[in-house]
Parts: structure tokens; C-alpha cells; sequence
């Protein structure tokens, strides 16, 4: 019998909780947080077949203060969304932004995330089916992270390297703000444009990054939006007809707008250096 | 029932009277299952309570596709009432008898209008050996691991865990097309 299939034996058991404590739990909740879709389906089949074994139950009414104590609850809780979703948010929001001065620190960032994610779903693992979405919404959410994981670990052997040139963006202009780097890793053939400090935009404005090469008209390389903490990452392909450049601005641009030319609203900017 | 669906929609909007609604339609059958838990009703309707707190502000998060609401209710309160039986401590826990835990045989009356998933539930379950329904009542209702189930039972590990395999192979074979 396959590893696989002997986990997936195990899911009649884990979805009951019967595997609490043990060894086997560790291992079953471990394949789950791997996203395999075969067993989220069989887990969710199981945990369904669970709870309808209640059905038999003879219902039995409650007393009539039950339904106006909930009633008193309802109006006195706060409608909240589950409590670990924005622990996973802190945690992409660090990877993503801080290993970019420091990679070593970052490294370890990254690692710390993994292992509160991880923690985050140990102490999940036990829930049984209500919680079962919640494990595969993590799931997902570490798959997603560890993805970020890999692509910062190619970043920063691409810098450790010499596969990478960094162009440090400033600010452009007296009132504006943000900092950031375009990293042009040569290897991969990217560039990877990460800013923090941008200002917000109104709802008709976008940010757009320029790749401009010596005697050479600005080449548009993405129109972008920060986050809601002013960070920005993304990622291109280097077009094979621009293997070099000299300096990367980033322009304020009107939503709605075709034009070819960078506006004259210069936010952040660097030179290519060495 | 499609009308559960709509109230929750209307509960994840933040629609409390929807959320007593779900409770005035489903709150006896919850309430059944955290006393066969609990064996309190004091406790049992206090977890009630929390649990359509719970599903009130979790509403957005329901997925219809998996199963239906009295199948994630029913998960939310059995969590619930397991989260209370183990807090007073494993020995309360395997004494939890009450004179008031539902009887899962219905009387003449409730089965004349037991709905057909639960009489398909009851068929299934007493297509069951004794050993491997006992087994999953001990897991479900009681929240007991198979090392437990194992020492209580005087049977092997190994034994235990068969018995649940093969009675959830069984159930599931036989009610997975439930919703």
C-alpha cells in the first residue's frame, strides 16, 4: 500500500477525531496542509457522513430563555471573521516586503511565518470538519507563501551570486514618497520592482514603471496599485529586445489613458549602478 | 433546504433575525445532539447558544458545496459541546450519563414524522455491527480517540481502529449521496 493511500485510510478516523494525540494526526494533518485535492474531497465526504449520524437524535426543544439569551447575544457580539485569517496576512506581509534590504533577515522571517502557519495548523488539525475548510483555506495560503518563499530564495541566491542588478528607487520629486528596488535578476530573465512608502491613489490613478535605456524612448513596463499599506511587488519578463537599462522610474498615470509617454508626475526613480 | 441557504446568506449580511430563524428551525434537533454530548441541558443550551453565535459570524465563510447547513450546524455544536466535555476532564467526561440524553429509537410518534435522511441515518447505523456503532458513538458523541476507545472497550488498537474504518466505510456507502 502506497503512503498516500494509507493516509487516506486514516481520514475516517482523523475526521472523527479519534486520531488525536497521536503520531498519525501529525502525519494526516501534514498531507492535508499539502492541498491534496483527492483527500480534501474524501475528507469533506467523510465529515458529512459524520454529521448526519445526529439525524437519529429524538429533538428536544429548548426552554423558551435560550432564544431570548441569543437574541441578547446577537445584539451584543461583534460580527467578526475568523480570528487566525489575520495572523496569516501579517505573516505574507512581512515575507513580502522586509527581506528586500536584509535577505539573511528575511530568510528568517520566511521561516518563522512557515513555522507559526504551521503551528497555526496543529492547533487546527484536532477541529475535525468545521475546521476542515479552514485547514484547506491554509492550505492554500501556505502553498500560496511558499511559493513567495521560493521566488525571495531565487532573488536572494541571484544577489548572492552576481546573477542580479539592484536599481534603488527614490523619491523623484519634493513631496513625493516611497523607496524601493527593481532587481533585475539575469538568470531568470525578471525584473522584480518592491516599493513601500507609496502613496494611495484616487480611484482614477495608477502607478506605472518605466524601463528607460540611454537615447532610447521609456519603455512601459506595468501599470500597478499598492497595497493598502502602500507595498508593491511585481514581477516581469524581461523583453528579449531589452537586455539593458539604464534607469527606472515609476509615473502617476491616469487610469484612462493610452498614451506611449510617461506623464510628467515622476513619483520614485533610480539609475542602474556598476 | 434552499431556505437555509437563503437565511444564512441573509445571516452573513449581518441579519441577526435570520440567524434566529435558522435557530427556530433547527435549534431542537442541535440542542438533541450537545445533550447526548453533554448530558446537561444547562450546558447543552448554553453551547446552543454560542454556536448560532458562531455561525452568525462565520456565515460568510459557509460553503454550501461541502454540505448542508444542519450538517456544518451539527459540526459546529458537537465541537462545541466537546470543547466543554473536555474541559471538565476526561473522568466527568466517560461518566456523562443523564436522564435526559435523547434516545436516538424514535417513538411511535416522532417516527411518523421523521424525515427520510434521518430514517435512511437510522437504517444505516443499525445495518452496523454493535462493535462499530459503538465505536463511532464513542468517537463522535464523546470525543474519545481510538487509544481511548481501545482502553474502554477492552478491545486492541488495531481491532478499534478496523471497527471505525469499516462502520464509516459502511455509512458513507450508504449516505454519501446525503446533502
Amino acid at each position: 500500500m502506497s503512503e498516500h493511500a494509507r493516509l487516506r485510510e486514516l481520514l475516517p478516523l482523523y475526521v472523527l477525531g479519534a486520531l488525536e494525540g497521536s503520531d498519525e494526526c501529525d502525519v494526516v494533518c501534514a498531507h492535508l496542509a499539502t492541498g491534496c485535492p483527492e483527500c480534501a474531497v474524501e475528507l469533506a465526504e467523510h465529515a458529512r457522513v459524520a454529521a448526519a449520524m445526529p439525524e437519529v437524535l429524538a429533538p428536544i426543544a429548548p426552554r423558551a430563555t435560550v432564544r431570548a439569551a441569543l437574541e441578547k447575544k446577537l445584539a451584543d457580539a461583534p460580527k467578526v471573521v475568523a480570528m487566525h485569517t489575520p495572523a496569516i496576512r501579517r505573516a505574507e506581509t512581512r515575507l513580502s516586503w522586509v527581506w528586500v534590504a536584509l535577505p539573511t533577515a528575511a530568510a528568517a522571517a520566511a521561516i518563522i511565518a512557515a513555522v507559526n502557519l504551521n503551528e497555526q495548523l496543529r492547533w487546527e488539525k484536532n477541529r475535525h470538519w468545521e475546521d476542515a475548510k479552514e485547514i484547506t483555506d491554509l492550505s492554500v495560503e501556505m502553498a500560496a507563501l511558499q511559493k513567495e518563499i521560493a521566488k525571495n530564495d531565487a532573488l536572494a541566491n541571484a544577489l548572492a551570486t552576481g546573477d542580479a542588478q539592484v536599481i534603488a528607487l527614490g523619491p523623484a520629486a519634493a513631496g513625493q514618497t516611497g523607496t524601493g528596488h527593481v532587481i533585475w535578476n539575469k538568470k531568470d530573465r525578471t525584473w522584480t520592482l518592491l516599493a513601500s512608502g507609496m502613496k494611495p491613489l484616487d480611484k482614477d490613478q495608477v502607478y506605472e514603471l518605466w524601463f528607460i535605456k540611454n537615447g532610447a524612448d521609456p519603455r512601459s513596463a506595468i501599470r500597478f496599485e499598492p497595497d493598502a499599506k502602500g507595498v508593491v511587488r511585481q514581477t516581469i519578463a524581461v523583453p528579449a529586445d531589452m537586455p539593458q537599462i539604464d534607469l527606472a522610474a515609476v509615473t502617476l498615470e491616469p487610469k484612462k489613458n493610452d498614451d506611449p509617454k510617461p506623464s510628467s508626475t515622476l513619483v520614485i526613480a533610480g539609475k542602474t549602478t556598476g | 433546504m434552499s431556505d437555509d441557504l437563503s437565511l444564512l446568506t441573509r445571516a452573513a449580511k449581518g441579519e441577526s433575525a435570520a440567524v434566529l430563524a435558522l435557530y427556530d428551525r433547527h435549534a431542537s434537533a442541535l440542542l438533541a445532539l450537545a445533550i447526548r454530548v453533554l448530558g446537561n441541558r444547562d450546558e447543552a443550551e448554553e453551547v446552543l447558544q454560542d454556536s448560532f453565535v458562531k455561525i452568525w459570524q462565520e456565515a460568510a465563510s459557509y460553503d454550501a458545496n461541502r454540505a448542508g447547513f444542519r450538517a456544518w450546524a451539527c459540526t459546529i455544536v458537537r465541537n462545541r459541546s466537546l470543547d466543554v466535555l473536555r474541559r471538565r476532564g476526561t473522568a466527568a467526561r466517560t461518566a456523562a450519563v443523564s436522564a435526559e440524553t435523547p434516545e436516538s429509537a424514535p417513538s411511535p410518534d416522532a417516527s411518523a414524522t421523521e424525515t427520510e435522511s434521518a430514517k435512511r441515518v437510522r437504517a444505516a447505523i443499525a445495518e452496523l455491527p454493535e462493535a462499530q456503532r459503538k465505536a463511532l458513538e464513542l468517537a463522535y458523541y464523546e470525543g474519545l480517540t481510538h487509544v481511548e476507545i481501545a482502553a474502554k472497550t477492552s478491545a486492541p488498537l488495531g481491532t478499534v481502529k478496523t471497527r471505525i474504518l469499516d462502520g464509516m466505510r459502511k455509512l458513507k456507502a450508504a449516505l454519501g449521496d446525503l446533502r
